[in-house]
């Protein structure tokens, strides 16, 4: 079964190590404005919010595309630009219900994530499994896990 | 360039003039980075004895070549000026995500000078800097100040170091605080940009850090990462953050500030009160600085008492020490206080340190509600200290004396003050210096007045380097303990230097990367070559223009000591108290094998040209 990405907000400790691993991953310099992802900080609330693409079952980005640029990849099911078709028109980034395809600063190209072929950095240098790369039916079972670590704290002192 | 960006940047208050130069390749090699080369540019641009708070002071941010990139905790920056409540050498040190966006723009080093006519605020975007008006966030907190100046500039991601009120009236401790919640804490480097009127420091970069060898690099990186999760490091410090080393103080050293130092530490009938279970219930989620494996800050909430619902982000070990050093022992407040000062944008300690000093003089006789503008300054008595903390950020009656920091405040008011206020060159302690021999010497000879971080020893690492058998909790004993202290002092002068973090290297844990793995590092980064030897003697260099800058406004042997009390009082340490002979006899041994003077205490010119500082010796040397 296919694996992808799942963020667990109440654990991210805002580091953005997922940021740099990725600009590092894919342009071989440390540079979290090209990641491919994103941690969204509110600092008045004190949140941190992973936003990774979803590689959505239907995926709105590719529909929006009018040079069919963007593929599902059938090895890793990653939702990829293909850069040589693409146009540069950004309507996907208005497509995308999470806002998380990007123009690089650099190339201006549009870039989106592609799970690194199989192995996301990302998930791997996250420190506290805000960011898991799981079987799309076992992630939501590690999220639950960690929801109820809480529950589990208070059954053991009252037990 | 690899590793660095390149360029320093320098900015002229007064003419409002922006300069970009080039990273000296000199400098590099004898200085590296960060802390290092701030060092020598204080030394080289400030003539001897200003006032701290003139314009002829500098004020310079550094990041290291390590900063901001893949290397575990690369979060760090140095800022560097003479300090204004030290009026010597003083550097602060601070994490978040503004170091490294620092380096993202382009600029290793940022240097200011002068003084604005009207208040300002930087703005960098890459390559393009501009000084842009102050005047609607003058007298704003740190938070509406990065509120809107993210809003004014159109972006909620740039990187912000700013001060609050209490930096703009020049409160001798008031912080520079970036990323909401991180300050450079010591030394009143707030004060010091409030002095040339600086708001702000505003950053976006989307250059990124260039490496030399990634392929190597990234391999490096990763198994640093892993010596840090297989550290005893992420279950201590990684868990319970720095109130751990609150407890470990208090239980397990059996000294720890409390009272003004009026009691050796948290009485075991309250600890329960501020101990790892009270902390624990706060923690809501944990923080990290940048590329941190560690997350040493939390979120905490209060969830019962006076600040039931109060949600931010704490706290560290000195936030705990505040608490009870005014004998206020409940986290709930030191919660309230930590989010307080990061809103002023004021030290934690400076105004815990000095309340805790005037509640002693209450409780003493020596000061009434007269002085105190009719607040009780009683020993526990939250209220009293949140109203003063208030008075102080606003330098408003009592306050204003308080703002002066312990030492000056003292000094000013006089009545016999002067005995209470516990301080080292105008540093306070946040660690009682009666723990130990290592602790005391540190304390004494530190460069930015009484302080554990610039050479504490507070691991076995000294054992790993050398084969010398030191633990850390047997301190009782003076041997090795100079050399102890000197390997430190180099060794986290290489730390501040490369742009690591201190929690996760050989500065605290033996386990964790230390001098071969920064050489490296360093190496595969900058594509020149590092080994530890030549880093140590960097961190040797580096601490020696500190010693130098110091010895040249004037400080001395006569410096490194302490308040009567810690000679005479005994607490329930090991060694008691600071026997006077023994410790006269730890610093002749401290100076002798640092080279320097042993009357003095300065720097030798055998030993400044032994390590190429020519430049750096007292006009007395060349007579």
């Amino acid at each position: 079964m296919l694996k992808t990405l799942f963020t667990n907000p109440r654990t991210c400790t805002g580091c953005r190590s997922c940021e740099l691993a990725c600009s590092f991953h894919h342009y071989k310099e440390n540079n979290p404005a090209r990641a491919l992802l994103r941690i969204i900080k509110i600092e008045e609330e004190s949140l941190d919010i992973p936003v990774v693409c979803r590689h959505c079952a239907r995926a709105p980005c590719m529909e929006s595309c009018p040079e069919k640029a963007i593929v599902r990849d059938p090895q890793t099911g990653a939702v990829k630009i293909l850069q040589s078709k693409c146009i540069g028109c950004k309507i996907c980034i208005s497509a995308c219900p999470f806002g998380i395809i990007v123009v690089d600063p650099k190339t201006r190209e549009v870039r989106k994530c592609d799970l690194c072929d199989g192995n996301p950095v990302c998930a791997k240098v996250c420190p506290t499994g805000a960011i898991v790369f799981a079987r799309v039916d076992v992630g939501p079972r590690i999220l639950t896990r960690s929801a109820t670590e809480k529950t589990e704290k208070i059954l053991v002192k009252y037990r | 360039m690899y590793g660095w960006a390149g360029t320093i940047l320098r900015v002229d208050l007064d003419k409002k003039k922006i300069k970009k130069q080039p990273m000296h390749k000199e400098w590099i090699s004898k200085f590296i980075g960060g802390a290092g080369i701030n060092a020598k540019i204080l030394h080289d641009e400030t003539q001897p004895g200003i006032d701290p708070l003139d314009p002829a002071n500098r004020l310079i941010f550094g990041a290291g070549p390590l900063t901001g990139t893949l290397a575990p905790s690369s979060a760090r920056y140095t800022t560097t000026a003479k300090g204004p409540f030290t009026f010597a050498f003083c550097d602060s040190n601070s994490g978040g995500h503004f170091g490294p966006e620092m380096k993202f723009a382009g600029y290793d080093h940022i240097i200011f000078q002068g003084r604005a006519e009207k208040p300002l605020y930087l703005w960098i975007d890459d390559d393009s800097v501009e000084l842009k008006d102050a005047s609607h966030v003058w007298g704003k907190d740190v938070w509406e100040t990065n509120k809107i100046i993210k809003e004014e500039l159109g972006d909620l991601e740039i990187k912000i170091a700013a001060i609050g009120v209490p930096g703009e009236k020049l409160v001798r401790y008031a912080a520079v605080i970036n990323d909401w919640a991180r300050a450079a804490g010591w030394g009143g480097m707030g004060a010091v940009m409030g002095s040339k009127k600086l708001k702000a420091i505003a950053i976006r970069g989307t250059k990124g850090v260039q490496i030399a060898k990634p392929k190597k690099f990234e391999e490096i990186c990763s198994r640093c990462r892993e010596m840090i999760e297989k550290s005893p490091k992420p279950k201590t410090i990684g868990y319970y953050g720095k109130p751990w080393l609150n407890w470990l103080r208090n239980e397990i050293q059996k000294s720890n500030p409390t009272m003004n130092f009026k009691l050796p530490r948290v009485p075991p009938s309250e600890f329960h009160k501020v101990g790892l279970e009270a902390f624990e219930e706060l923690i809501v989620k944990w923080k990290g600085c940048f590329n941190c494996p560690l997350h040493c800050g939390h979120v905490l909430a209060s969830r019962s008492g006076k600040y039931a619902g109060l949600v931010g982000e704490g706290f560290e070990y000195n936030h705990a020490i505040d608490g009870q050093m005014m004998g206020i022992y409940d986290l709930n407040f030191v919660l309230k206080w930590t989010i307080e000062t990061n809103r002023l944008g004021l030290d934690c300690d400076g105004p815990a340190y000095a309340i805790a000093w005037a509640m002693e003089l209450y409780e003493k006789g020596l000061i009434t509600k007269k002085d105190t503008d009719g607040i009780e300054l009683t020993w526990g008595n939250q209220e009293a200290a949140l109203r003063m903390l208030d008075k102080i950020a606003q330098r408003d009656g009592f306050g204003d004396l308080l703002a002066e920091g312990i030492q000056l405040a003292a000094k000013k008011f006089g009545r016999g003050s002067e005995k209470f206020a516990y301080h080292v060159k105008g540093g306070r302690m946040e660690i009682d210096p009666r723990t130990g021999w290592a602790t005391a010497l540190s304390h004494a000879t530190s460069t930015r007045g009484a302080d554990h971080l610039k050479g504490m020893p507070l691991s076995n690492a000294f054992g790993v380097w050398k084969g010398i058998p030191y633990e850390f909790t047997d301190d009782s004993t003076t041997e090795y303990k100079a050399e102890a202290v000197i390997f430190f002092e180099n060794l986290n002068a290489v730390i501040d230097s490369i742009g690591l973090c201190k929690n996760d290297t050989w500065s605290q844990s033996a386990e964790c990367p230390g001098l071969h793995e920064f050489a490296e590092l360093l190496s595969a980064a900058t594509g020149r070559t590092f080994t530890a030897s030549k880093l140590l003697r960097v961190g040797e260099r580096i601490y020696n223009v500190e010693r130098a800058y110091n010895a040249r406004e004037g400080l001395t042997r006569e410096d490194d000591t302490f308040p009567e009390k810690f000679f005479t009082e005994p607490i329930e340490t090991k060694i008691k108290l600071i026997n006077k002979d023994i410790f006269e006899k730890l610093k002749d041994e401290y100076y002798k094998l640092r080279g320097w003077d042993v009357t003095t205490g300065s720097p030798t010119k055998i030993k400044l040209d032994e390590l190429g500082l020519e430049n750096f010796r007292l006009p007395i040397y060349d007579q």
